[in-house]
């Protein structure tokens, strides 16, 4: 009789929202359900029910502990109750039934209504609806418990919610766990909930019950701690400390997840074809393909291999990261693939190489060694070149002898860009910008140009000195570590170990490559680069129609370049490719080229393109052929279409 | 008036410490986690202020609003001390403007807070081109979200007023603009998620002005509104229960009906539809030992072949995956749908069988779709949790299979001869496929089908028969590293299986090849000179683009100027069509719009002309794919996606 009267109680004071509520909820699952109808790829009505258990029925159990708890417990009502002669239990027995009650019909009322729009195909069979409600039904007695609990945590549920909603969000996306096992997660799989009629799962059934249960019985206990004290110190507003312990915990909890995955190690990339070469002091495997390529891989196992274990010792490095390289005879020559996480992985085609582009190919697997040693911190500009120029040294002259040929090309290289660009010296402050201007090889070039007048000025030692200083050390993701190897400024490092201030090794370094000018194995390379500059339109033309054109221009230097156009034996190109609104740098590849003879007198590039009014594009004019291995960029430009 | 902003401010205190706590934690993640001085602008915007603007990041903005917003009414008045406020000798409109002036400082506040500190934290970035900064983009998008966020408080002031129900009542309206975009392809200026689009001339950031205006105005009057019902609703705590009893009568009685009469049209619908009393006359049933069909009996002579060709296609397909026990599988044949021949789900498919003419292609689509089944449970579903990476994998094994247990040839050779052309015009490596995000917004979705089947069969002779099963089974073993990168995830799978994956891509590399050096490439024209201009009376945009025979770019100065020269040899195709990239703010999952195109004569030369309506396309901005019919039996070749403006009128 209590019990009926508490009941009227309930039902008297809320029933209007509760009536709203039902025919809101049942409004929002039939507009659910016609839009299933429309939707592309629905295949069943069914799959409805488990939207609504996903995304609206978590929100119906919290507005319904609102109602029923929440606002009872804060505003403190709920001591009018239990003064009653009934006991403290029994109304907070009816308010879970009630609400339990309440939900489980409300999620019936929707399978019902799932059901009876499923079409003939659907087979809707008594063993079915009764798995599937089975389902539902402990779903909701879940989500129902945990709203209980967390209502009457007072103050402290919007806080609760929130490290629930962390936790779930972290096992679903943590690496580690495969939430698609674990129930509840296992009972709403996408698939499973309404396609698997065969197999009830029992066990997620069972497990999802019993989180179910801990949460509904941890909310009783809860009322009984202390006699009630702890359910009235939590309908009391948070005080400063509790918010300050509530921090601690999150920036704890951040921590710990972060050192977590950050833990998280993924292991290397194996081969297990049969045509592959293994050596295991360093780890490094050479995938070949066909028999007929075994020889220059042999060759190449050898060579990388013997390169790294200088390099390791030279650096005093305790151990290098495993090196990958897969044959690719489908590349061009200078066309790689390149992952540095975890180890080093490059796939290129070497088979019509000559020596300078077995340095190409050491110096980019060595990059790659080098950039995964410290977790990816030597790609930052300031230590950038120093990647790039040591990378190239080493693959050149660390532990075999310079080739002249590649010195004076590289030489020749690295004046010609100077000479384009004067601003080009500035390795530290500038280095994203020149490697974008004039390409990857011209930069590196310049670099390898920087560290070949370190070893000549100030001997081997210098250079391994600063490679030591910044490509030999990890650097964790944190802001910390961030701090930690800026604490001292880049330039002041590399000034310590050069033993002389930035702008006077600039200084220097560029009177050097100057005078290396008159070296007449460099003047060869030199005296067949033509002395061009470039100049790029974009128009739409009367039709409307894009096109980009460009010209060259006779550029004035003090170099001995030809001038001459006749004489040239290479040709211009123009590459061109979308970019998006932010700059970084970009590598242009052969995608979208136009190929003409290099000439001044009229456009020697006009493509339709298909860029539109608003794109931007970065588009370059380069040199192919003649002496050089690799082309170089005469200009680029990022524009904005127009 | 700012003694009551700052009362009000105290008030939200809670609110704000909550919003505080949240933006600790996204930072505090971002100290534990990233070395900040390495983010660029780029990385910043990613997912949010990028080309795609993302709808979760719009709904977390939303929540954000509506939460301040109910914070402000509903407890002042239950709890009575909005009595007092009006005691006070202030008026109640400068209450109530107090009140929300206070909430959207708050949510300014925040706001400019968080853009602040990431101005502070992007400056610590030294790289002269990663280190730049854009002004612009960073200004715009924050009195943008500062508008948006007092657009969406309005709408939570109003909403406030009805408790729970403006909650239920909001995500009607957001299941109402799904159902317009699923019907109408867009929701117009109706969506405030609309209002996050971005669009960039060159680098700077382009806003939808005329959205954000309309939604401004429309705020504007929602809070007169809401002034007005909040303005007449008395406290929980007063004693008028005179007037209050017969107002909310009368809001109940109206809330009642309206939902009485959305209700019923709904259920209406519903019965009308497809309920099931209906589609069960309709429909009839077969089975099989391991297939249960519904099919319409009016397609009776299909379903018959398929029954008599089912057991022995679906024995032949677990004799070449290695599957030893078959499941029963539910085949819903009365499916109607634009967008796919076929569908499955763990164990049901779902057929269209309008989607082919002939019954062999119906018995091969089965067979598709069979396969799909077979993959999900050898893989204990572990094939969809890696869906991005495996998505042409999974339809190219699917798709082998099933052209290796009814041969079809002619449809087999025809697919691999266009997979083969967008291979070697596009580029395509297996780096793109691996990405079937990426791949759908350069490529022609579509081509997952017959270059993973170029795939798979690269795979077969590579590895033998039974690597692409094995491969599928490899996914859900046992201790399966999981969230490993796309490319990581390959090589990681492949190597339990041993196969190289390698050697696996040169085989196909040198098919694709192969194959295109077969076919006859007169019937691949291109689409050159491309023009778009504007037919403001019909609401148009006319795509016009001229046909002209595929040139390879040349790598060689000589061979391009020898091009020129070459007279028009192409096949002009049958049809055309253009696709329309969906708006990246729809809520609705859907498919791009597609129109067909016309060939028109112009002199000596072909044209085709597309005409599209101006609803297809959100903002001024717009990606779209043209494509061609290259012969009868053929599936469309599209070309990769490109991106358009919306000319002024009579402009090209």
């Amino acid at each position: 009789m209590a019990a009926l009267s508490l009941l009227g109680k309930d039902i008297r004071e809320h029933w209007m929202p509760v009536l709203f509520l039902t025919f809101g909820c049942i409004v929002v699952f039939l507009l659910l359900l016609f839009q299933n109808k429309q939707a592309a790829y629905s295949m069943s009505t069914l799959e409805i029910v488990r939207y609504a258990l996903l995304y609206l029925m978590p929100v119906v159990a919290l507005i319904v502990g609102n109602r029923l708890i929440v606002g009872e417990y804060l505003s403190g009502t709920r001591l009018f109750v239990e003064a009653l002669p009934l006991g403290p239990n029994l109304p907070l027995i009816l308010k879970y039934l009630l609400g339990l009650v309440f939900l489980s019909g409300l999620a019936l009322v929707m399978i019902a209504l799932a059901a009876r729009s499923a079409s003939a195909a659907d087979e809707i069979t008594s063993q079915y609806l009764l798995l599937i409600a089975g389902k539902t039904l402990v779903m909701m007695w879940l989500y129902w418990s945990i709203v209980f609990c967390f209502s009457l945590c007072g103050y402290l549920r919007v806080l609760l919610y929130l490290v629930l909603a962390l936790t779930v969000a972290a096992l679903l996306f943590y690496p580690g766990i495969d939430a698609d096992r674990i129930p509840p997660f296992a009972l709403m799989d996408e698939q499973l909930f309404v396609f698997e009629r065969d197999i009830v799962p029992w066990f997620d059934m069972l497990g999802t019950a019993v989180l179910a249960s801990v949460f509904s019985v941890s909310g009783f206990i809860l009322t009984k701690l202390g006699e009630g004290s702890v359910l009235e110190r939590l309908s009391k507003p948070m005080t400063r400390r509790d918010f300050v312990a509530i921090s601690v915990l999150i920036t704890a909890g951040i921590a710990v997840w972060s050192t977590v995955a950050e833990n998280t190690e993924i292991e290397p990339i194996q081969f297990s074809s049969k045509q592959v070469l293994r050596s295991s002091d360093p780890v490094v495997s050479v995938l070949y393909l066909s028999e007929t390529y075994r020889e220059s891989a042999e060759d190449y196992m050898q060579r990388i291999s013997d390169s790294l274990i200088t390099m390791q010792a030279a650096l005093g490095l305790k151990s290098l990261p495993d090196v990958k390289l897969a044959l690719a005879p489908d590349r061009e020559k200078f066309d790689m693939d390149y992952m540095t996480s975890p180890g080093v992985f490059v796939s290129a085609n070497w088979l019509e190489h000559d020596a300078y582009d077995d340095a190409v190919l050491d110096s980019v697997i060595l990059h790659g060694v080098l950039s995964a040693q410290t977790n990816g911190r030597a790609m930052i500009e300031p230590y950038h070149w120093v990647l790039d120029g040591f990378t190239r040294w080493w693959a050149e002259q660390g532990n075999i002898d310079l080739n002249n040929e590649h010195a004076a090309e590289l030489l020749a290289r690295a004046i010609w860009v100077l000479d384009v660009d004067p601003m080009a010296k500035e390795l530290v402050a500038r280095w994203q910008l020149t490697a974008d201007r004039f390409a990857y090889p011209s930069a590196e070039a310049l670099a390898w140009s920087a560290m070949y007048y370190i070893e000549q000025t100030q001997g081997r030692d210098a250079v391994i000195a600063l490679a030591t200083e910044f490509l030999t050390v990890p650097l964790n993701s944190t802001v910390l570590a961030s701090i930690k190897d800026r604490r001292t400024p880049p330039v002041n490092r590399m000034e310590k170990i050069l033993g002389t201030d930035m702008s006077t090794f600039l200084d220097a370094w560029v009177s050097w490559l100057t005078e290396q000018q008159t070296n007449p194995g460099i003047l060869v390379y030199l005296e067949s680069l033509p002395a061009l500059t470039g100049n790029v339109t974009s128009a739409f033309d009367e039709e409307g129609v894009h096109t980009l054109s460009a010209s060259y221009d006779i550029r004035e230097s003090s170099l001995p370049l030809l001038t001459d156009l006749s004489d040239i034996s290479g040709q211009c190109v123009m590459k061109h490719d979308y970019i998006g609104p932010f700059d970084m740098e970009f590598e242009l590849v052969d995608d979208y080229e136009d190929v003409a003879f290099c000439q001044t007198l009229l456009p020697a590039h006009r493509v339709e393109s298909f860029y539109a009014s608003g794109d931007r594009a970065i588009v370059a004019l380069e040199y192919e052929g003649g002496k050089f291995h690799q082309p170089l960029r005469i200009y680029s430009e990022r524009m904005d279409i127009q | 008036m700012i003694r009551l902003i700052a009362k009000e401010i105290r008030q939200l205190q809670p609110i704000a410490y909550l919003w505080l706590a949240i933006l600790v934690f996204g930072y505090g993640i971002q100290f534990f986690t990233e070395r900040v001085d390495e983010n660029t602008f780029g990385d910043w915007c990613e997912g949010y202020c990028d080309y795609n603007s993302s709808a979760a990041v719009a709904v977390f903005i939303i929540l954000l609003a509506l939460v301040t917003a109910y914070s402000l009414f509903p407890r002042e008045h239950d709890e009575g001390t909005i009595d007092l406020l009006r005691s006070l000798p202030v008026s109640r409109k400068s209450i109530f403007i107090a009140k929300v002036l206070s909430a959207w400082l708050l949510l300014v506040g925040f706001n400019a807070l968080s853009y602040s500190l990431d101005v502070l934290l992007l400056s610590s970035n030294p790289e002269s081109m990663g280190g730049r900064f854009y002004p612009q983009v960073w200004f715009t998008l924050l009195w943008r979200d500062s508008l948006f966020l007092f657009i969406i408080l309005s709408h939570g002031v109003l909403l406030s007023w009805f408790r729970t129900l403006g909650l239920i009542l909001y995500f009607i309206y957001l299941l109402l603009l799904v159902l317009a975009e699923s019907y109408l392809g867009t929701s117009g200026h109706w969506s405030v998620f609309t209002l996050l689009a971005n669009e960039y001339q060159g680098s700077d950031l382009i806003v939808n002005s005329k959205g954000l205006l309309i939604h401004a105005v429309v705020a504007v009057f929602i809070l007169v509104f809401a002034y007005r019902l909040w303005d007449r609703t008395e406290s929980g705590k007063t004693n008028q229960k005179t007037a209050s009893r017969s107002y909310r009568f009368v809001q109940f009685v109206g809330g009642l009906l309206g939902f009485i009469l959305l209700a019923g049209a709904m259920l209406y619908q519903v019965e009308s539809g497809t309920g099931s009393e209906s589609a069960a006359t309709n429909v009839k049933i077969a089975a099989t030992d391991h297939y249960r069909f519904a099919y319409p009996p009016e397609k009776e002579s299909v379903v018959n072949y398929l029954l008599e060709f089912a057991e022995d296609d679906l024995s032949r397909l677990s004799e070449l995956m290695g599957v030893s026990e078959l499941p029963r599988i539910r085949v819903d044949l009365t499916a109607q749908s634009e967008h796919a021949a076929g569908l499955a789900k763990w164990k049901k498919i779902q057929i269209d069988l309008d989607s082919f003419e002939d019954d062999i292609s119906q018995r091969r689509v089965l067979i598709h779709e069979a396969a799909h089944v077979l993959q999900a449970i050898e893989s204990d579903r572990s094939l969809s949790d890696n869906y991005p990476a495996l998505k042409f994998f999974i339809e190219g094994m699917a798709q082998h299979l099933s052209f290796d247990v009814v041969p079809e040839t002619s449809r087999r050779q025809s697919n691999w001869a266009l997979a083969s052309v967008a291979m070697t015009r596009q580029n395509i490596d297996f780096n793109h496929m691996i990405d079937a995000q990426g791949f759908a917004e350069s490529f022609d979705a579509d081509l997952h089908y017959s270059l993973g089947d170029l795939w798979v069969d690269a795979l077969v002779n590579t590895c033998g028969q039974l690597a692409p099963s094995d491969f599928v089974r490899a996914t859900g073993r046992e201790g399966a590293p999981r969230g490993l990168p796309a490319a990581l995830f390959w090589r990681d799978t492949m190597r339990a299986i041993d196969c190289d994956l390698d050697t696996v891509n040169a085989a196909w590399t040198a098919k694709g090849e192969s194959l295109y050096g077969q076919i006859d490439e007169s019937v691949f024209p291109e689409f050159t000179k491309i023009t778009t201009t504007k037919d403001a009376a019909a609401d148009r945009i006319i795509l016009r683009a001229v046909l002209s025979d595929y040139k390879l770019p040349s790598t060689d100065a000589q061979d391009a100027s020898d091009d020129e020269a070459t007279n028009r040899t192409y096949k002009t195709p049958q049809r055309f069509s253009i696709r329309i990239g969906k708006a990246a703010t729809n809520l609705a999952a859907g498919t791009d719009a597609v129109y067909r195109g016309q060939l028109v004569q112009d002199g000596e030369l072909e044209a085709v002309v597309f005409s599209i309506p101006l609803s297809a396309i959100s903002g001024t901005r717009f990606r779209y794919q043209m494509g061609f019919l290259p012969s009868k039996d053929s599936r469309y070749y599209y070309e990769s996606w490109r991106r358009g403006t919306v000319p002024s009128p009579g402009k090209s």
